[in-house]
């Protein structure tokens, strides 16, 4: 059989550092991957799609985020999509997999909210083992009684389940922490794990598939924005798993020490060759260091924080090129007179006190630069 | 003088006090001097070259008003001709009606708004708002009449021109309009976010407005999601406890055991039940045979206490009898002991009656002498008293006293006297009577004797037989002598009358007696007083006391007489005494016997007592038996002994079988108590109530917690919250943006602000250098400190003294030298520039005037000063052109 490993939807998910513009598009591409899901697994003659848990980001949807997901699914029928509460979507007495019950939910759009088998076809050759969380944090495996729980002699076992297979440090304790070996353990054909953002491989029947559209600078594994095809040829073949993009936006970190106009062409380019078709697809979490001169800041302003800055879905920038300004910046305010003098003492004021002070000084003199470029300060 | 500005020539038409045309003439460079006098109208010439050159000929606000001629309408009319770089030109303008202004120079000529626009163009002016005047460095270099104290103060377009001067004057640019530039554009931007007073504004204000909104709406939202939570925690305990309400197995075995409960219940109750039956069946037995006893007890003990009586009722009889033996033996003795109590009292009675006579006797002797003592008492007072009454009476008697004796004897001297003064002045008659002759010498009728005869008063002598001889004393105051004599003779006669007596002998007499009785009288009286002094009473009330006392005595006297007749021999006293010992031996015979009576009077009683007791004690003892015997004999009657045993055998039969089937009941008694099983009941039944109520209240309060969640949960509070912590974040950013972007403008402004003032002190010293000169040759070694509006705000000389502190004199002198300096840093840049002094340096010393003289002179070289004075003496050492103000005749004044 075949089917399509997807979780960590995270629909309903707020960007802070996204202005007004952005956060409804990143939102709404969330829920443009189901589609691509869907089609993908039609597409691809899939049987059915499971999804391992965090289809919401919040605990407490409105009613919209809440039935958005479901119209989606609702698309395709002819495929059924067994989902399984996240720690972020846990099944919460009177919570949100209540509430979506009682929305009335398709047949094909099956909740698995009890610890127990349930059939994967008519024929019963396919068992689904779902795991899903009862809590934010549980405490001891969620997958353990896979191992006691019986299906039919000879049918494929299916584990879908939702956590982490590694402690992340002792800032992380253990919740939700999964047997690294539970498909062998439990006898599983395939394990379909979520809560990694990344698509990884933890062995060959053990696979988390990611998020389907990118929420992170810092998502790890194959990078996010994948859905997984599990092809199953029987209870103990080795499932076939093919990596299938289905996200939109590419988030990605870039780091630049600009010293010179030089660096800031070749970050320009660096940046704008991330989706050189489409750098509307691309966000941009940059941190920069270095100093430029007067006239470098302002191509710095020009090219890539207006320039680039509009180019991308997104440009965050951390950090500032400092001011190195030069005599012959300084000549740029003519020979003397008392905007020459101010431009002085600026640029002094920039190479000294603190941080926040000399920030504030060369921001200043950068200001007093474009003034007296435009014709405020008459420079010659 | 190249670059300089030379005024040629002036008219003026139409202009306050100069109605027709008049033209100031000798006008050229160098220094000109307009001497006038007062009311002359100089001051009206300089406002007249300030109007043409600075007002536009359109206006007519007040400044062109104020040029028209004095008490009526005009149109004012100015013409000036001045060179200018080498360069003619005249300039006319006539004001208010058919305003026009025309300005000739060179190849030009412009009418109207043209002429003006060059006009300001050759001055360096800028057109002046509402009518005031052209604004530039002319107004402030034109001192009119009582300015010249006063500094320059600079329009911003003279500043202008000055500061392009001064920084012409460096080798690079100040950029000081370019710092105002950047300056107020800083300004602007900053005034965009904060308010004159540094509070944010607009969208820095919004951005922490909204993060406070959202900050807000983010506690309320927090509240909401706690309040949801809450009830989600408050349903899942629901939850629960509704499960354990609603368990089947649990209300079935709560019904099971009330069931069973119910059992037990039941079984106690049929146990106590048959337990109380059989213990009430075998408390009668005992009952029965208690009873049974009881009887057969009484009756053993009626017999057995009818036995007792009669051994007592024996007993008591000879006791009886004995008391009866040893009350009579009392009864005798007291008998005795009464008799001798009665002779014993006889004794005393005749004891007593010979005791009282003898004390009778005592008295009576007593009485007696005292009556006595009394009688003499009474005599002794009735006697003295009849002494005084006599004494008294004799005392009575004597008419003569000592006062009436003192009159008497005054009287007899009174006409001793009398006689006396007669006899001195009598004749006398020596009488010798021949024998034979007596009887017949008569005088008066009397027979003289020999001897001498005093004649006092006429007198007749007869010689008998002769005749009679009339003798007339020739005595003077004859009659008043014999006057004198009569009164001292019936004087002595009145007083000798009042005393009873005869003659004065008598009364001498009479007066002896008296004295004696008056002694009588007195001792008698102090006799009778020693008596009375003891009774402080008169004498009468006295006798009256002392004869009824004598009278009780005798009272007294005979009652004793009468008790005591047999009278007995013997000294009273003694027989007083022997009775009393009589007496008080037959009291104590008395007491004795009375005593003895007494004390056997116990005995007696006791006796009787004991007799009555042993008498009632016998009684009772009799009625006792016959009521036990009689008692004995009714309880035989209704049941006999036989009959009785037989009862008490077959109620020790009835009480052990009793006991027996008690017993065997008590051994079926089930556990517990019906209270603690009708307990068990209560608490079964209302644990199954309870749940009932318990589940109604939980589904009640679940439905209700439901409705909240369910309200809430459509709210999607979670995914809110995120949206508005995003939006706090976004106006945080925003905030910290401001705050940044302020920082920045700040610092901008401040910089360019401080390099600006760096600037214009640089600047400031080449004015400072164009006054110099002249200011050392006024002051020596005196500085003047420039600020940046080009005044000078002090002098420093030893120490530094502020302008407004100088002497007017001073200050004058430093004004006119500012403008001096202005002008000269003018010229020196190529802008028209020319000096005029109204009434100025009157304030000067001749020493500073002769200076400043020196300072003019040396500058009207490369400037025109004009100065127009009243003082025109002051001027003469200065070597000026005088003008002159002549009337234009005849020529065509105007251009038009």
């Amino acid at each position: 059989m075949r089917l399509l490993h997807t979780s960590d939807w995270q629909i309903g998910k707020v960007f802070r550092f996204a202005d007004d513009d952005i956060l409804p598009v990143l939102q709404q591409e969330r829920l443009e991957a189901i589609g691509r899901i869907g089609r993908l697994a039609r597409a691809q003659g899939a049987d059915c799609v499971v999804v391992a848990g965090d289809i919401y980001d919040h605990l407490r949807p409105s009613e919209r985020t809440l039935r958005q997901p479901v119209e989606r699914m609702r698309q395709f029928p002819d495929l059924r999509w067994h989902l399984i509460p996240g720690n972020h979507d846990f099944n919460e007495r009177d919570g949100l997999w209540d509430r979506l019950v009682r929305t009335g939910l398709p047949d094909h759009i099956v909740p698995h909210l009890a610890h127990a088998p349930v059939p994967l076809d008519e024929g019963g050759t396919a068992w689904l083992l779902p795991a899903g969380l009862g809590h934010r944090h549980v405490i001891g495996d969620p997958t353990a009684w896979m191992e006691g729980a019986a299906t039919p002699e000879g049918a494929i076992r299916v584990g879908l389940a939702h956590g982490s297979v590694r402690s992340f440090g002792e800032d992380a304790p253990g919740h939700n922490l999964l047997a690294i070996d539970r498909a062998r353990q439990a006898g599983l054909s395939y394990l379909a794990l979520g809560d990694w953002h990344g698509a990884v491989k933890i062995d060959a029947r053990t696979w988390y598939s990611g998020t389907p559209e990118v929420d992170g600078f810092d998502v790890g594994g194959a990078g996010g924005g994948q859905a997984l095809l599990v092809t199953l040829d029987g209870p103990r073949a080795e499932p076939v798993v093919e990596l299938h993009v289905v996200g939109r936006f590419r988030w990605e970190r870039a780091q630049a020490v600009l010293t010179c106009a030089d660096d800031i062409a070749a970050l320009e380019g660096r940046l704008r060759a991330l989706d050189p078709d489409d750098p509307s697809r691309v966000l941009v979490w940059l941190a920069v260091s270095g100093a430029l001169g007067l006239p470098d800041l302002e191509g710095w302003q020009a090219r890539i924080v207006d320039g680039l800055g509009s180019a991308l879905r997104l440009l965050r920038i951390d950090g500032a090129p400092g001011l190195a300004a030069s005599s012959d910046d300084l000549e740029a305010f003519g020979p003397g007179g008392a905007v020459r003098a101010a431009a002085e003492t600026l640029a002094r004021q920039a190479g000294e006190g603190d941080d926040a002070a000399r920030a504030i000084a060369a921001a200043a003199l950068q200001r007093l630069y474009l003034l007296a470029r435009d014709g405020a300060g008459g420079v010659a | 003088m190249s670059g300089g500005m030379i005024l040629r020539g002036l008219e003026v038409e139409q202009v306050r006090r100069f109605g027709d045309a008049v033209r100031l003439t000798g006008l050229g460079p160098g220094i000109n001097l307009l001497g006038a006098p007062n009311e002359f109208g100089k001051s009206t010439l300089l406002a007249a070259l300030r109007a043409v050159f600075l007002l536009a000929h359109g206006s007519k606000a007040g400044p062109v008003a104020a040029l028209q001629p004095y008490g009526g309408r005009g149109a004012p009319r100015i013409a000036v001709d001045f060179t200018l770089d080498g360069c003619d030109w005249r300039l006319e303008k006539r004001f208010m009606q058919r305003a026009f202004a025309r300005l000739e120079g060179g190849s030009e000529r412009l009418d109207g708004d043209a002429a003006e626009a060059r006009l300001h163009d050759l001055l360096g002016v800028e057109a002046g708002r509402r009518g005031t005047e052209a604004m530039g460095l002319l107004n402030a270099l034109w001192v009119t009449q009582g300015h010249s104290l006063v500094q320059p103060d600079f329009s911003d377009p003279a500043r202008a021109t000055i500061r392009s001067c001064l920084e012409a004057d460096l080798d690079a640019m100040t950029g000081g309009d370019a710092a105002g530039r950047v300056l107020s554009r800083v300004d602007a931007d900053l005034a965009v976010l904060v308010d004159k007073r540094d509070n944010p504004r607009g969208r820095f204000r919004a951005a922490k407005e909204g993060e406070q909104e959202a900050a807000a709406e983010l506690a309320r939202l927090d509240g909401r999601r706690q309040a949801l939570e809450d009830d989600l925690s408050a349903m899942a305990d629901l939850r629960r406890r509704l499960a354990h309400e609603d368990d089947a197995d649990r209300r079935e075995k709560e019904r099971a055991d009330l069931a069973e409960a119910g059992r037990v219940r039941d079984r106690l109750r049929d146990y106590d039940a048959r337990y109380r039956t059989a213990r009430a069946v075998r408390d009668h037995a005992a009952a029965q045979l208690v009873a049974v006893r009881q009887d057969l007890a009484a009756r053993a003990a009626w017999e057995s206490d009818l036995a007792i009586g009669v051994a007592r009722i024996a007993e008591l009889d000879a006791a009886l009898g004995a008391a009866q033996a040893a009350q009579d033996a009392a009864a005798a003795a007291h008998a005795g002991r009464l008799e001798a109590v009665q002779v014993a009292d006889a004794a005393r009675r005749a004891a007593r009656e010979a005791l009282d006579r003898a004390a009778g006797r005592v008295e009576r002797a007593r009485l007696t002498h005292e009556r006595r003592e009394a009688a003499a008492a009474l005599d002794r007072l009735e006697q003295a008293a009849q002494a005084v009454t006599r004494a008294r009476a004799e005392l009575d008697a004597c008419a003569i006293d000592d006062a009436r004796m003192g009159t008497i004897r005054k009287a007899e001297r009174a006409l001793d006297a009398a006689r006396a003064a007669g006899r001195a002045q009598a004749t006398t008659l020596d009488v010798a009577l021949a024998d034979g002759a007596r009887g017949r010498l008569m005088l008066d009728g009397q027979a003289l004797e020999d001897g001498r005869i005093v004649v006092t008063d006429n007198a007749v002598l007869r010689i008998e037989g002769i005749g009679t001889i009339t003798i007339a004393p020739a005595s003077h105051g004859r009659d008043a002598l014999r006057a004198e004599l009569v009164r001292a003779e019936e004087g002595l006669r009145r007083a000798l009358e009042a005393a009873g007596c005869v003659d004065v002998a008598g009364a001498e007499a009479a007066l002896a007696v008296r004295r004696r009785t008056e002694l009588v009288f007195q001792a008698a009286q102090t006799v009778l007083g020693g008596l009375l002094a003891a009774a402080g009473q008169v004498p009468a009330t006295a006798t009256e006391a002392a004869r009824q006392r004598l009278a009780d005595l005798d009272v007294r006297i005979a009652r004793i007489g009468e008790a005591e007749a047999d009278g007995a021999a013997g000294d009273p006293l003694e027989l007083l005494d022997a009775a009393r010992e009589a007496m008080q031996v037959a009291e104590d015979a008395y007491e004795a016997a009375h005593r003895a009576l007494l004390a056997p009077d116990g005995t007696m009683r006791r006796a009787a007592d004991e007799l009555a007791r042993l008498r009632a004690e016998a009684q009772v003892a009799r009625d006792g038996v016959a009521q036990l015997a009689r008692d004995l004999e009714a309880a035989r009657a209704v049941e006999a002994d036989d009959a009785l045993s037989a009862r008490l055998a077959a109620s020790l039969d009835a009480a052990g079988m009793a006991e027996q089937a008690l017993l065997r009941i008590e051994e079926t008694r089930p556990d517990g108590t019906e209270a603690l099983a009708d307990a068990a009941i209560l608490r079964l039944e209302r644990t199954i109530q309870d749940g009932h109520a318990r589940l109604a209240a939980l589904r009640q309060e679940m439905a209700a917690r439901e409705a909240r969640i369910r309200a809430a949960e459509g709210d999607g509070l979670d995914e809110r919250i995120a949206a508005q912590e995003r939006l706090r974040a976004a106006h945080a950013a925003e905030d910290a943006a401001c705050e940044r972007e302020v920082a920045i403008l700040k610092c901008l402004r401040d910089a360019v602000a401080a390099a600006e003032r760096a600037a214009t002190e640089r600047y400031l010293a080449p004015l400072a250098r164009a006054v110099q000169p002249a200011l050392s040759a006024l002051f020596p070694r005196a500085v003047a400190t420039v600020e940046p509006d080009f005044s000078i705000s002090a002098l420093s000389r030893r120490i530094d003294e502020p302008f407004a502190t100088l002497s007017d004199g001073t200050r004058e002198q430093i004004a006119v030298l500012a403008r001096l300096g202005l002008a000269d840093l003018m010229r020196a840049r190529g802008r028209p520039a020319m000096l005029v002094l109204d009434d100025a340096l009157t304030y000067a010393d001749s020493g500073r005037l002769d200076r400043m003289f020196d300072i003019l002179t040396e500058a009207s070289g490369r400037m025109q000063i004009l100065i127009l004075t009243c003082r025109t003496e002051l001027f003469t050492g200065l070597g000026a052109r005088r003008l002159a103000v002549e009337p234009v005749g005849g020529q065509d004044r105007s251009a038009g």
